[in-house]
């Protein structure tokens, strides 16, 4: 069972960013990680992943701000937001941006499982 | 001939009778007694005189004739002055005597007198006198002396200023008294025209004081008819006399030329203040700007200073003669300090309720940013709480998840037991959260419903199938029963289903086995939800605490399935919030069951077509 998908996590908390990573490398995907949005935007440039998953609480610029900025580099690039905030999130912003999957936590993992395979197809 | 002297004298004498029931006419008269006086005594004097003339004409010795020529002469020295000062009186100059003090008119008239009735010493009068012989009766001829011709100089002087003065006020004043005038001016231009026959000798006879006659009978016609005396020049002077109102008028110098006592006790302090000019009585640049402009024009002034301030509506009006050229101004002013202090109180007051107001609205528009600023605070709040409660609760359940699901390694049967209960506890506390952060918004009123039209039956049946594994494991069925197949109601899609899934969700919590049943109904306004299970029920004594916050039914049989305590509150709020009802019905026996009712505004029936 080996996924030739690299995925990069942006995330700050460094104990959901492990949680996804023991459940990511459990499930053989290459994964990477940045903590904030400029490093991510950084890896996403050095490493190519099929997939973002993507934090909108940032300590430098925010989610959103990321997307927009994946957007023009990565125009293809499938984004996964999965945030603590269910009642500010701005679902039509990111609805423009072409990001569909939105996960809130507390994730429940299986789902977070199904929706990569849905968005990556593997 | 001697008819005609007869004649003549008869004349003479009805003349002097009725200039002195002219005098005692204009004298009980008496609309305004100086120069009712002077015309008085006008009249008194052209009776002497015409008396006189008479009686020395028919007296038969010299002695006789001289003595009546003497009392003739009372009435000519007293003629001229009385004309003068009645014309003064009567055409309003009477300012003209203010200057001059009358009496003086009487030095010559008085030297006059003397040297006539001391002809005798001093013949300065009559050189000589002597009784004609070739006239039908003899009449006294006399030569003169130089002072009878000062006398006929000043006479004629008076005369002439009089008649003048009548003659120019013909021209000044409006056209309805210039008739008035007119009639004056021939009256008085009758008695010198005979004296001047005489002097020129072209008669035997001094017709003057038959010019007298027709004197009188002008003004008496003038009196009776035109009602010379009252009325309307009278009528006038005195309304402007006794008006509260200041009236002066300028002339073309902008002097000062005639003022009612109103405008001498404002602006004279008693002062004539006739003949003083304007800019010092009062000095006012609007003012005299306007009196330049020499047009109609209205304003309002402010005069003196502290408590002597006063305000004047002034009205200025150009004269013009009546051949329309500028002749000075007629000024009023009235005094309304009262009006401008009232005025002025009450714009003071509209300012200051104005700032009162501008103040409130200042502070209330303060409070609604202050009550913004909370609002926005208890927003933020409410999402931090949010964000951050669940950040912890993604690790505490994440990590178990992660752990059953043998992530990190084998999980012992004892170790999946106890971590399934975390992961219970774990949900238990989600659950709190969001109910908490529901009940939360609402009491804030921070939460905004989206309401629209939505069909219940769709929606039940929505529900009824997210619910169905659940109903499954306790082998209960759900039934259905709808009376249409689309019924509309007036809510917020989300929340509706919100409350659905909680009242069936507690429906299948507290029943172990048989049907739940979901009936709507419909009546004018509002469509009813009714969920009917067969479980444990509810006490009856409990049934109206069921929808408070935390509240449990508190026995053995709901103790097994308890729940967040927020789920029915956050319910009822959420219906009634949708402008709904939501209540419960149970006999509370045990396996009877309850019954939820969820009742809601319906689409009505114009909307649905439209």
């Amino acid at each position: 069972m080996t996924h030739t998908h690299t995925i990069l996590y942006i995330e700050d908390n460094p104990d959901n960013m492990r949680l996804i990573q023991h459940v990511l490398t459990g499930q053989n995907y290459t994964f990477y990680h940045a903590e904030t949005g400029t490093e991510g935007l950084e890896m996403a440039k050095a490493h190519q992943p099929h997939l973002v998953l993507l934090d909108i609480h940032l300590p430098d610029i925010d989610g959103y701000e990321v997307m927009r900025l994946l957007r023009e580099s990565h125009p293809n690039l499938p984004i996964i937001v999965i945030t603590a905030d269910v009642i500010q999130f701005d679902h039509a912003h990111v609805a423009q941006m072409g990001v569909r999957h939105v996960l809130t936590k507390p994730l429940r993992i299986k789902e977070l499982l199904q929706t990569i395979k849905l968005v990556i197809g593997a | 001939m001697i008819a005609n002297f007869i004649y003549f004298v008869a004349l003479l004498f009805s003349t002097s009778a009725f200039g002195i029931g002219l005098s005692i006419v204009v004298w009980r008269r008496q609309t305004e007694k100086i120069w009712s006086t002077s015309f008085a005594a006008l009249c008194v004097a052209a009776s002497l005189w015409t008396a006189g003339y008479g009686a020395e004409i028919v007296a038969s010795t010299l002695e006789g004739k001289l003595f009546w020529a003497k009392v003739q002469y009372i009435g000519i020295v007293m003629a001229p002055v009385a004309w003068y000062f009645f014309s003064l009186y009567f055409t309003n100059r009477r300012y003209a005597l203010f200057k001059l003090n009358y009496l003086y008119f009487l030095i010559v008239p008085f030297i006059t007198l003397f040297l006539v009735w001391f002809n005798g010493r001093f013949q300065l009068i009559w050189t000589s006198t002597t009784m004609t012989t070739h006239t039908p009766l003899p009449l006294l001829a006399v030569e003169y002396g130089w002072w009878f011709w000062v006398h006929s100089a000043y006479s004629y002087l008076l005369m002439v200023l009089g008649t003048g003065t009548i003659a120019l006020s013909i021209f000044l004043t409006p056209s309805t008294h210039r008739r008035q005038n007119i009639l004056l001016m021939v009256a008085a231009l009758m008695p010198w025209s005979g004296n001047l026959l005489y002097l020129s000798r072209a008669t035997q006879l001094d017709f003057s004081p038959v010019g007298f006659v027709g004197s009188g009978l002008m003004v008496s016609w003038a009196i009776f008819r035109l009602q010379l005396f009252d009325l309307i020049p009278i009528g006038r002077k005195a309304v402007i006399d006794h008006m509260a109102d200041a009236f002066m008028v300028l002339d073309l110098e902008e002097r000062i030329v005639d003022v009612n006592p109103a405008a001498r006790k404002i602006f004279g302090g008693q002062r004539p203040l006739i003949g003083e000019q304007f800019t010092d009585v009062i000095n006012h640049r609007r003012v005299n700007a306007l009196l330049r402009r020499q047009r109609l024009a209205r304003t309002e002034i402010a005069l003196g200073s502290g408590a002597q301030l006063k305000t004047y509506d002034l009205i200025i009006s150009p004269l013009f003669t009546q051949w329309h050229r500028f002749h000075g101004e007629l000024l009023v002013f009235r005094d309304v300090t009262i009006e401008r202090l009232a005025k002025d109180e009450l714009e003071k007051r509209v300012e200051r309720r104005t700032a009162e107001l501008a103040a409130a609205n200042q502070k209330l528009l303060q409070r609604a940013q202050e009550l913004e600023e909370m609002d926005r605070l208890k927003s933020l709040f409410l999402a931090t709480m949010s964000h951050e409660l669940r950040t912890p609760l993604n690790s505490i359940l994440g990590f178990t998840e992660l752990i059953l699901d043998q992530y990190v390694g084998p999980v012992t049967t004892e170790m999946e037991t106890e971590l399934q209960t975390i992961y219970r506890n774990g949900e238990h506390l989600l659950s709190l959260i969001n109910d908490i952060l529901d009940m939360a918004k609402i009491e804030a009123g921070q939460l905004l419903l989206e309401t629209e039209p939505v069909n219940v039956n769709a929606l039940i049946i929505d529900v009824l199938y997210s619910l169905k594994p659940l109903a499954e494991q306790k082998s209960i069925s759900f039934l259905t029963q709808f009376n249409e197949e689309a019924l509309y109601v007036v809510a917020d899609q989300n929340r509706l289903r919100q409350i659905m899934i909680n009242v069936v969700g507690n429906a299948l919590k507290f029943s172990e086995k048989g049907e739940i049943v979901m009936v709507t109904a419909v009546d004018k306004e509002h469509a009813t939800i009714i969920v009917k299970d067969h479980g444990v029920g509810i006490p009856k004594d409990q049934i109206g605490q069921i929808f408070d916050a935390f509240y449990r039914v508190d026995d053995e049989l709901h103790r097994k399935a308890r729940g967040t305590g927020l789920g029915l509150p956050i319910s009822k709020r959420l219906v009634e919030l949708q402008q709904g009802d939501i209540w419960a019905e149970s006999s509370g026996i045990p396996g009877e069951g309850a019954t939820f009712f969820i009742r809601l505004p319906i689409l009505s029936k114009v909307e649905q077509v439209g």
